[in-house]
């Protein structure tokens, strides 16, 4: 056997060798195999929105996550916070949305996650942006798999109040009084008003909707009561009455509206209101009037005439000037209950002036002072 | 003739003049009616302890009233003619009042129609009704209902409520009044087992709206939800818990009066009277006067002057921008005058408002102006043309707000605008037209980094409410036509928008436009009515920043309520949204019912059912719900000022929705409740 002596530079490469394999070895049991997951780029649309100066802004969007994956296990992607920065996505910061968004799905090759957002924009971000002298806002949301991150920003330009994205930015609930939390009794006319500031314009979609007290009791249950569209503008605010609200059932009620386009940023609010059962007083009905005419001129001859309604004491026929918001009628006659027609007598007549326009109804009235039966307005004209 | 000569005819001077006056008595005996009333002999009587009560009678003596004179007279109580109800009993008339007199002074007057044809005042009396001898008005009460609920079923609910729970709700009223002052307290209490379902969140009694006030003479103060200042530039719809004090009623030369209020609205037993937080407080005062007495409201000046601190929209009943707080300062000047008959009007305010807008960031408040100018004329008012009435209105407005306008006392409001406006209302025999053409710009302070808009937005609106020519019966009986009460209305609102000056991106043209269209009529019977109505509306985007799209809605309701006391509601509608751009039909059905009915007496059933659908073309959405909620009731006893009342109620509500994008969403729930109802009320 003959024994050879090897020159060292002839073995460097062999070593060399196998410390690369050692290392790639090693690399492949503990780091990122070119099999895994990872964001490689997020986009948003739109890209460009606006913003009203001197006021909130609500702009929605879409961010769009690629994810490239070969093969392996399913992955999560999210992101812990937006931020408002001035001028550029990496300008100075403004204010930051504390709103985390996850998705997780199963790996399938290439990957697109559709995160939906809609962020209002607080007046003093945009006012602070200005005072900067940019005329620009970038919301950046940074999204992350665990293996891999990625940066999307939308563009959001300052206008003044006449443009910007159309987007709610406030929302207040009362009841017709002005109040926010009602006590009322069955079958009595309730309404709520719902008074929208928007930005920019487009169609409004919302509903209006109860949860009475058959649900309330356990968990509430909504139900709708009127389908809302309406094309509005920034320009005033807009305010909305909803249907008569349900007042038969005894109990706790929560009345809301749901707006579903464009969505809000912020929680809906809701109003309680409480149909107490009713008190000792009877409900008045409808008295019908026969004579005369709405809108006739008032005569010596001219007959009151209405529809007799059983078991009244006296019916009083009131006067009012067509401004008189309550107190004392301007003039009048009661009439025994078994009449239902009377005319007014000169002296009554004086206290009417010329020329003037009133307006009068017929309430009926039992033997214990209370009123039965009430008719509605009707206007009428002296000479 | 016995002796005594001329001494015999001579009479005392006084035996003649009584003689004369006799005679003279005697031709006027003649010439007098036979059974004249002496006009000074009417009397009111006293009230047997000196105190007028509400419900009292009052008594009128007037000597020689018979049955035969009845007729000539003219009782009034407070202008309103009671003579056909007035008794006679024993010579003294006797009023009744049909329904009690409330607290304070009243007039009773006396007049007589002669047969000559004259009128003639008898007597006229004020008197003083008071509640008791100490206080003029002294009243006070509780209307309210206490529910004990029991769980029989429920079902598909993620949580199960109690087995047992309660809630109930009262109003709280009381009224002290004497002299010259009177205080008033309203309250409304809420219960409910469950802390959650209360305002606070905590406890199981919670407070709702409640206001305390007192008068003595001009001088006022309120405790409570209230609405202290006058809407205006700086203040709208401000409605809060808080306190004010004041001199001076509405119809008064001056009236002044000094507030605080909590800047967000608050509910419950917290936030005390609404003034204790200097970060969520407003604070201010509001003047008015009459300077120019020349005729009623010729001529009202107000002035309004607020400031506070706002921590944003966290209020009750309110959503939007929240945090940090922020502090701000107003004043408005105003003026509102009326002429020729309130033909004429002339109103003008100036305003000024100074904001923080990064609350405690570092910028400086800003300072900014707004100024209104309003000028309305009616030619016709009231006035008859061709016999009918007819009313004409034209105006024109000017309204410039800047850019950092910005109020505290008015949240919703929106600033930098630059408005000029027309417009017109007319009205005669059911007719009603109203046209408006108005043109505004954005970027009121000329910034030069921002774009300028230009909006001009026109509407017309035309109204006919005919009235219906009644006919009637063989019995006289007045019938409605087969058309009954109609009622029409069309309204058509254009708004288009282009970019003036270039800026954030936005280049010069058409901008955004929208349009809306709507039809509705509407026909009322005696005891039922329906309508129907149909809406075109649609937006175009220009500058690529928004949606195009247009929007359809159909709507068609129905009302009955029958003498049995039977009501039912029906209500249908149809929208299709249609997005041009992605080319997506958007489609949603509602039908609504609700049904009342008394099956007996004592006992009477509800119901109320909702169906809602919301779809795409796509088949991105396919969303169906059903809603049906009733409740049957058993009126053990009625409530009277005696006893409580006392019912029994099964409620019940069940909910279903399903989703045929994502058949994981649906869900189906059911819930079923005994409720036994306490209820009282108080005699006020």
């Amino acid at each position: 056997m003959e024994h050879v002596n090897r020159d060292p530079k002839e073995t460097r490469p062999a070593v060399l060798t196998m410390a690369l394999v050692l290392v790639l070895g090693l690399a492949g049991l503990f780091g990122p195999t070119v099999s895994e997951a990872a964001v490689v780029g997020v986009t948003a649309t739109p890209g460009v929105r606006s913003v009203p100066l001197g006021r909130a802004g609500n702009v929605a969007m879409v961010w769009n996550v690629t994810r490239d994956v070969s093969t392996g296990g399913g992955a999560t992607v999210s992101s812990a916070s937006g931020s408002f920065r001035a001028g550029s996505p990496t300008g100075t910061l403004l204010a930051t949305v504390a709103r985390p968004l996850s998705q997780t799905r199963p790996p399938v090759g290439v990957t697109i996650f559709a995160f939906r957002e809609s962020v209002l924009v607080p007046s003093r971000v945009i006012y602070r942006a200005h005072k900067l002298g940019v005329d620009r806002i970038y919301f950046v949301r940074s999204f992350d798999d665990g293996v891999a991150a990625s940066t999307g920003a939308v563009a959001l330009s300052i206008t003044g109040s006449g443009a910007g994205s159309f987007g709610v930015t406030r929302l207040a609930l009362s009841f017709g009084d002005g109040s926010v939390i009602a006590v009322a009794q069955p079958d009595s006319p309730l309404q709520a008003v719902a008074q929208i500031t928007v930005s920019g314009s487009g169609l409004l979609q919302a509903v209006w909707e109860v949860a009475d007290a058959a649900g309330t009791a356990g968990t509430p249950a909504f139900r709708p009561l009127q389908t809302v569209r309406r094309y509005v503008n920034g320009r005033e605010p807009l305010r909305l009455e909803s249907p008569p609200l349900p007042t038969r059932l005894l109990g706790l009620h929560l009345v809301r509206l749901r707006i579903t386009q464009p969505a809000a940023d912020f929680e809906l609010p809701q109003l309680r209101y409480f149909v107490r059962a009713e008190s000792a007083q009877a409900p008045v009905a409808a008295l019908s009037l026969e004579a005369p005419a709405p809108d006739a001129v008032l005569q010596a001859e001219t007959e009151f005439a209405w529809r007799a309604v059983p078991e009244t004491r006296a019916y009083r026929l009131e006067i009012r000037a067509l401004d008189d918001d309550g107190g004392r009628a301007t003039t009048g006659l009661v009439v025994d209950g078994r009449r239902s027609a009377a005319s007014l007598s000169a002296v009554t007549r004086d206290h009417l002036r010329a020329g003037g326009r009133y307006r009068w109804r017929v309430l009926a009235i039992d033997d214990q002072g209370r009123v039965v039966a009430r008719s509605d307005w009707r206007e009428i004209r002296t000479p | 003739m016995t002796g005594g000569g001329r001494d015999n005819f001579r009479r005392p001077w006084w035996q003649g003049a009584c003689c004369a006056g006799l005679f003279g008595a005697g031709l006027m005996g003649l010439c007098l009616p036979a059974q004249a009333v002496e006009h000074d002999a009417a009397v009111l009587l006293d009230a047997p302890d000196g105190l007028r009560r509400p419900a009292d009678p009052l008594r009128l003596r007037i000597p020689g009233f018979t049955a035969d004179t009845r007729a000539r007279f003219v009782i009034e109580l407070d202008d309103v003619d009671v003579s056909d109800v007035v008794e006679a009993v024993d010579g003294v008339l006797l009023l009744r009042p049909v329904q009690a007199l409330a607290p304070g002074m009243h007039t009773l007057r006396l007049v007589e129609n002669t047969p000559e044809g004259e009128i003639i005042e008898r007597g006229a009396w004020r008197f003083e009704v008071r509640a008791s001898a100490w206080f003029r008005e002294a009243r006070g009460g509780v209307d309210g209902s206490f529910s004990a609920i029991g769980r029989v079923a429920v079902s598909g609910l993620e949580e199960t409520p109690d087995a047992t729970q309660s809630e109930g709700a009262a109003q709280l009223q009381g009224v002290l009044a004497d002299g010259a002052w009177r205080a008033s307290a309203s309250a409304d209490l809420i219960h409910h087992s469950d802390p959650a379902q209360l305002p606070r969140g905590e406890g199981v009694v919670d407070l709702g709206d409640f206001i305390i006030e007192g008068k003595r003479g001009a001088w006022r103060a309120a405790l409570g939800h209230q609405s202290p200042a006058e809407n205006s530039l700086i203040v709208q719809d401000l409605r809060r818990r808080g306190v004010a004090a004041g001199y001076g009623g509405r119809d008064d030369a001056v009236r002044v009066t000094a507030f605080a209020l909590r800047a967000q609205e608050v509910a419950g037993f917290q936030g005390g009277l609404g003034t204790g937080r200097t970060d969520n407080r407003i604070s201010g005062v509001t003047l008015g006067s009459r300077p120019l007495a020349v005729a009623d409201g010729a001529m009202v000046v107000s002035a309004t002057w607020l400031e506070g601190r706002d921590p944003g929209q966290d209020g009750e009943g309110v959503g939007g921008e929240s945090g940090p707080v922020s502090a701000g300062r107003a004043a408005t000047v105003a003026a509102d005058g009326q002429w020729l008959d309130e033909r004429l009007r002339l109103r003008t305010e100036l305003s000024e408002t100074r904001f923080d807008f990064d609350g405690d960031g570092g910028e400086a408040p800003e300072q900014d102006r707004a100024a209104t100018a309003l000028l309305t004329w009616k030619p016709l008012a009231d006035d008859d043309a061709a016999g009918e009435s007819t009313d004409l209105l034209l105006g024109i407005e000017r309204r410039r707000l800047g850019t950092f306008y910005r109020s505290i006392g008015d949240p919703a409001g929106v600033a930098d605008r630059d408005l000029l406006r027309a417009f017109g209302e007319f009205a005669r025999a059911g007719w009603a037209v109203q046209a408006s053409l108005g043109e505004e710009t954005d970027n009121v302070n000329d910034l030069p980094q921002l774009p300028r808009i230009r909006s001009v937005q026109s509407s017309l609106s035309l109204a006919w409410t005919p009235m219906a020519a009644e006919t009637e019966t063989e019995t006289g009986e007045a019938v409605t036509p087969w058309y009954g009460q109609p009622a029409w209305s069309f309204s058509y609102v254009d708004y288009r928008q282009e970019v003036e000056r270039e800026g954030a991106g936005l280049k010069a043209g058409r901008y955004r436009a929208t349009r809306t269209l709507a039809l509705s009529a509407s026909f009322s019977y005696a005891a039922w009515s329906w309508g129907i109505s149909h809406t075109l509306g649609g937006e175009d985007d220009f500058a690529g920043t928004g949606a195009s799209s247009d929007n359809t809605m159909t709507e068609l309701a129905f009302n009955l309520d029958a003498e049995s006391g039977l009501s039912l509601g029906i209500n249908l509608q149809r929208s299709i949204t249609r997005d041009r751009v992605a080319g997506i039909d958007n489609t949603t059905d509602t039908l609504g019912m609700d049904v009342a009915w008394p099956l007996r007496d004592d006992l009477a059933a509800t119901l109320a059912m909702a169906y809602n659908s919301d779809s795409s073309s796509d088949g991105s959405m396919a969303v169906r719900s059903f809603d049906v909620s009733g409740a049957l009731r058993w009126t053990l006893r009625e409530a009277n000022e005696e006893r409580p009342g006392l019912s029994l109620s099964v409620d019940w509500q069940h909910q279903r929705q399903r989703d045929a994008v994502d058949p994981e969403a649906d869900t189906r729930s059911n819930q079923i409740f005994f409720r036994l109802t306490m209820s009282w009320a108080s005699n006020q």
